[in-house]
């Protein structure tokens, strides 16, 4: 029966009835993706904030070198997935053109094999990307050099530099110039194995350094591990918060130390955290007005009805009765319009977050409910008091108009 | 007459009133908020992004060759403190920190040292842990490596020997920063000025450029003219990072802006369609006693001016006070308004108003009193 009123009545209304349902659409697809966008927004301006370059530096542990052969491990450790990229470094400071300069062992790109999976590319280009070069570095035999000394020494691109390294002379020819504002200016960049050769020191690094999506810091994440039960320490060897990180670092890296890079990494986690704070605050504000805005159009919607409240009232309905009618009626109306606005908003997030950061967001499942719960308050609470107000008339003063 | 219709129209029905006005009031705030958050944001991220460090340093200009494992290697160039005190006060400039190196003798070791003033150095590199002090006295802060190499502890003697002079100090405080400072000594500007004989030259000024009105490069340029004998490097590691992450967070907020822009007027159209709609008998009424189409068209553009304005100017209000309190909770300074935002407000409010009761109007007008009356 209250079925049969309430869908004969939209077919009466068509037009009042499309526009509460484009007001609850509206709110909610604005809801929708803006929750979307509060769930992701960690993840992808972590990501973006990787373009600081690396966040963890791995050093020597009693000796004085790190075992090359190590480093694929990083890819088989829980949070795999979280190394974005990892480049070693062997320094040494050699003799060239009767100058000591230091001349520095890496990778720009370079394949790591990884048991049982395809090679994972790496190096300096994802820990260092800021490094501007001029030229290229491709060659397997060349050289880059850092722009002050460039300078200094009138080396340029199609040159050839000596470098004398305790008695091991090797010539190469330079490909690029190098300019990172840092100290990379006055070195040589050279490709990892011909340093270790030049040195005597195969499989050999000095330092490695290492990029990783991290979950910012939080109370959790700041317990000694030592204290933890069993279970909270497996929950938090299981995140991937930057102490648990370097932790499973340590195990495969036996030969070195791993340290978070503090520069990074604080102002990553500072940054991170105000940016959700605000998403989360305009999210907040946005709920606020448009639930208001939503629930003036309910109530406008209601408003115009208090005949229609007469004379069920005249008919002899009782105020449950009538109550009911009008709070399932627009409780279907905002479910309705709220499921539609999840999917409009999602797909809006998603065209947001591809145009911004270059990659789609994962739609969280927690949005629908949350979408579809605001709707259904904001329809009640919308409707309740020009119900109320209606209901307390006396019959025959509304149908008067009054 | 008009004026009169205009107010009893608009103070007898005060729901209708109070529904029209919340209804715009909520849109032009929701305008106001995300538009004034985002015209502030490139300033307010560019700020939050210092916290990575300086992003330009201005070395003197024969000073090719870098530092390198805390030992310098040929620092041969100078600039003069004075000059460098020539663009304090730059309003691009949020921190700097004069800086002077070179190396003096620890027990029979070289170790590198550098002269800086410590508020400024605090301030410019906040990653900075210093356990203990800031030194007073011609005291010392010693590099963690410095602390274990030479096996000292806090409040400890340690006797620095330049060239000509020696100082008897005190281990004021142990540093741990990730770079080339936890193998070097840090001492107070004049001190290490003094030490290094060295009076009135600093090695290397590192500036924090707010980069919201310049590009860090063309500051770079412009501060090299000012400081005689220099050349400006950009540190490439925070300002191309920072560039990239200016655009794609102001992007972000625009997109924000932009979603909420059209669903708030959507929905303040929606409010306003849906109580003019109820108004049909009205305008019947008005019709059979002999009101123009023109007299009603504008009786009801009037209460849409009204409504316009008056939530318009409640919504710019609040508005502006809640992207106020977003400012502060989130990065702890006020935001400005920008001009833009209140016709922008006003604007949106009253053009989607009158467009909004526009079109039930015309609808209204074109029926036939006698059957709007009736209810069909």
């Amino acid at each position: 029966m209250i079925f049969r009123m309430i869908f004969k009545g939209w077919r009466f209304r068509v037009k009042r009835v499309a526009l509460a349902l484009i007001a609850f659409f509206l709110g909610a697809s604005l809801i929708a993706s803006l929750l979307g966008l509060y769930l992701n927004v960690n993840d992808k301006v972590g990501l973006e904030l990787r373009s600081y370059g690396a966040n963890i530096k791995v050093q020597p542990k009693g000796g004085e070198f790190i075992d090359e052969s190590q480093l694929g491990k990083l890819k088989e450790i829980f949070w795999r997935h979280n190394i974005l990229g990892f480049s070693p470094y062997l320094k040494i400071v050699a003799n060239v053109n009767d100058q000591p300069v230091v001349v520095i062992g890496t990778w720009r790109n370079h394949e790591v094999k990884i048991p049982n999976e395809a090679g994972f590319v790496t190096g300096t280009e994802s820990v260092a990307p800021w490094w501007n070069i001029q030229g290229s570095w491709s060659q397997e035999q060349g050289v880059i050099i850092g722009s002050d000394l460039s300078k200094q020494q009138g080396l340029g691109i199609g040159s050839n530099v000596l470098i004398d390294y305790n008695g091991n002379k090797v010539s190469l020819p330079v490909t690029g110039i190098l300019s990172s504002g840092g100290a990379e200016d006055s070195q040589i960049i050279a490709p990892l194995q011909l340093v270790q050769n030049l040195a005597n020191l195969p499989g050999k690094v000095t330092e490695v350094r290492i990029s990783a999506l991290t979950k910012p810091e939080d109370d959790f994440a700041r317990k000694d591990p030592n204290t933890m039960s069993a279970k909270e320490y497996e929950t938090w060897y299981c995140s991937p918060y930057m102490a648990s990180i370097v932790l499973q670092v340590n195990e495969v890296i036996k030969s070195g130390e791993a340290k978070p890079i503090d520069q990074v990494v604080k102002a990553e986690d500072a940054f991170l955290s105000k940016v959700s704070l605000m998403i989360l605050l305009v999210l907040i504000v946005t709920f606020i007005a448009s639930g208001l805005s939503v629930m003036t159009t309910a109530s406008a919607n209601v408003l115009e009805r208090r005949t229609e409240i007469g004379i069920l009232k005249g008919l002899g309905a009782d105020d449950k009765q009538i109550a009911s009618v009008f709070l399932l009626e627009f409780i279907l109306l905002s479910l309705l319009g709220g499921f539609f606005g999840y999917i409009a908003g999602i797909w809006l997030t998603k065209l947001l977050s591809i145009a911004v950061f270059g990659s789609p967001m994962a739609p969280g499942l927690i949005i629908l409910p949350v979408t579809l719960g605001i709707s259904a308050f904001v329809a009640i609470a919308g409707c309740i008091i020009p119900v109320i107000q209606a209901i307390n008339v006396e019959p025959a003063r509304v149908l008067h108009g009054e | 007459m008009f004026w009169r219709i205009l107010r009893k129209s608009l103070t007898t029905r005060k729901n209708h009133f109070a529904v029209a006005v919340i209804a715009v009031t909520m849109g032009a705030l929701l305008v106001a908020a995300t538009c004034t958050i985002s015209l502030n944001i490139k300033d307010k991220i560019s700020r939050e992004l210092r916290a990575y460090g300086p992003n330009l340093s201005i070395l003197p200009i024969t000073d090719a060759i870098g530092r390198e494992n805390g030992a310098v290697f040929a620092s041969k160039g100078y600039l003069m403190q004075q000059d460098a005190n020539s663009i304090i006060g730059d309003p691009d400039i949020l921190h700097m920190s004069l800086v002077l190196e070179g190396s003096i003798n620890v027990n029979n070791q070289m170790v590198s040292v550098k002269g800086v003033k410590f508020e400024d150095a605090k301030q410019i590199h906040p990653w900075w842990k210093l356990t203990g002090g800031i030194p007073e006295n011609n005291n010392v802060v010693i590099g963690q490596e410095i602390a274990k190499k030479f096996n000292l502890s806090l409040n400890q003697p340690i006797v620095l020997s330049g060239n000509k002079t020696t100082l008897d100090a005190k281990v004021a405080g142990i540093i741990e920063t990730g770079g080339d400072e936890d193998s070097q000594i840090l001492l107070d500007l004049d001190t290490a000025q003094n030490l290094l004989g060295a009076i009135g030259k600093v090695s290397r000024i590192d500036i924090s450029v707010l980069s919201t009105n310049v590009a860090v490069e063309n500051k770079g340029l412009e501060l090299e003219k000012k400081v005689p004998g220099s050349r400006a490097k950009v540190v490439q590691q925070v300002a191309h990072a920072e560039k990239q992450l200016l655009g794609k967070i102001q992007a972000l907020m625009y997109f924000v802006t932009l979603g909420v822009l059209v669903v708030s007027l959507l929905s303040i159209a929606g409010t306003m369609t849906t109580t003019v709609l109820q108004r049909r008998k009205e305008i019947g009424t008005m019709k059979a006693i002999g009101a123009s189409n023109k007299e009603i068209a504008k009786l009801f553009l009037a209460e849409a001016t009204v409504f316009g304005v008056i939530g318009g100017l409640l919504g710019l209000l609040l508005g502006y006070g809640l992207a106020q309190v977003i400012g502060i909770t989130v990065f702890s300074t006020s935001v400005v308004l920008p001009i833009i935002v209140v016709p922008l407000t006003i604007g949106c409010a009253c053009i989607v108003t009158w467009i909004a009761s526009s079109k039930p109007v015309l609808q209204a007008v074109s029926v036939e009193p006698a059957i709007t009356l009736r209810g069909e």
